[in-house]
């Protein structure tokens, strides 16, 4: 039995742009695949999100396709574009946004709060390398927030937030029982 | 999921009307900015020593080339304003603005004139101004219709595309209409009008076209 010819994108582009809604669709679900694994390549995560982009796109823009040229690039320059725009998104949250991680999370059960012995935490902390024991005075002790201690510090906000962690481990690793 | 949006998209398709090639739309652009041309010129009148400038190669570079950047700018900002076009669209305006600019350094080095007080009446400069702000401002209109119509993935290459044509619209009315031949001025008013409308599209064009870009499917 012989195979089924691939679908021309040309073609079937032409015809949804008559307003053919099965060739539009039958496009849709053949670039499917292809648009996945280009935002895949490009992005780490929101990849669906990015895919819905480029065929919202897409759909605005069926208008300027012509079915004289090649399909494909046409396709690939508006992929290219609405991934760009999710990269760049992505770069502004992580610079706006501080990630949760253990470290900053804190909970209400009372086994949770241990007792401390003040005396030996203010000689384990003193112990800390003078990096780490500023990181854990500004953020920790005095309650800034990480803008507000790369503000006063002249660090990063990456290097605050790793100071932080080594301290808190060097403190569970002195302190343990 | 993407496959219920393209179930969504295919069941609410309507037909859609195709784009025109790119020298027609550039060439609609350039008509309605030659009409605001022509319609200072019918208000002003030509340049009183037009057939003298017309004698010299300064004048012609200077025509020329402002006329090229405009042709070559309205024609790569159409091909820029569709989806997987070229990039090295944008370097078609730039053959223009070396012939332009070669124009104004043909005239600075021949014969360098300084500037005095007085040598530009008040009027003149306003008028100056007036050229130069009228038929910019209807070419960019005319340029950012045309790149609304189409649909740029690349917003600043198809902005100072636009930006140069309108640019190479108003140095050509101005080269036409105005005696400026002093070189201070001519490289005054040539390239602070090209500054100037290059800086308008890219910081006006671009965000209506984002906002264009960010309203809903068709």
């Amino acid at each position: 039995m012989s195979a089924e010819p691939k679908p021309n994108w040309s073609e079937l582009m032409a015809s949804a742009q008559s307003g053919d809604g099965a060739a539009y669709a039958c496009l849709l679900a053949e670039v499917l695949p292809w648009l996945r694994a280009l935002a895949r390549h490009a992005l780490r995560d929101e990849t669906e999100d990015a895919v819905q982009d480029i065929l919202l796109t897409l759909h605005a823009a069926r208008h300027t396709y012509d079915p004289d040229r090649p399909f494909k690039p046409w396709l690939a320059a508006i992929a290219r574009a609405r991934i760009a725009d999710r990269q760049r998104g992505q770069v502004r949250r992580f610079r706006r946004e501080t990630m949760l991680d253990q470290t900053h999370e804190t909970f209400a059960a009372e086994p949770a709060n241990m007792f401390m012995d003040a005396e030996a935490l203010a000689h384990a902390v003193a112990g800390l390398p003078a990096g780490q024991r500023q990181a854990l005075e500004l953020l920790k002790l005095k309650e800034m927030t990480l803008q507000e201690a790369a503000a006063q510090t002249g660090l990063t906000i990456t290097a605050l937030k790793v100071a932080t962690h080594r301290a808190i481990a060097a403190l569970r690793r002195k302190l343990a029982p | 999921m993407s496959e219920a949006l393209i179930a969504g998209l295919a069941r609410d398709i309507r037909p859609v009307r195709r784009l025109r090639p790119a020298w027609q739309r550039a060439g609609g652009g350039l008509l309605l900015a030659l009409a605001a041309a022509a319609a200072l010129a019918v208000w002003h009148g030509p340049r009183p020593n037009l057939a003298d400038a017309l004698a010299s190669p300064g004048f012609i570079w200077r025509l020329a080339g402002a006329a090229f950047t405009a042709v070559f700018g309205a024609l790569a900002a159409a091909q820029l304003s569709v989806p997987g076009r070229s990039p090295l669209w944008l370097a078609a305006p730039m053959a223009g603005i070396c012939v332009w600019v070669a124009g104004i350094g043909h005239g600075c080095a021949s014969a360098w004139v300084v500037l005095l007080p007085g040598m530009l009446a008040p009027e003149e400069a306003a008028s100056c101004l007036l050229t130069v702000v009228l038929t910019g401002l209807v070419a960019i209109a005319a340029m950012t219709v045309m790149l609304r119509r189409g649909a740029p993935q690349r917003l600043v290459p198809a902005s100072l595309a636009a930006g140069l044509a309108a640019a190479g619209c108003a140095g050509a009315t101005l080269t036409l209409l105005h005696p400026i031949d002093a070189s201070a001025m001519v490289l005054a008013w040539n390239i602070g009008a090209m500054l100037l409308l290059v800086g308008v599209e890219l910081l006006v064009g671009t965000r209506l076209l984002r906002l264009r870009a960010a309203g809903a499917p068709r």
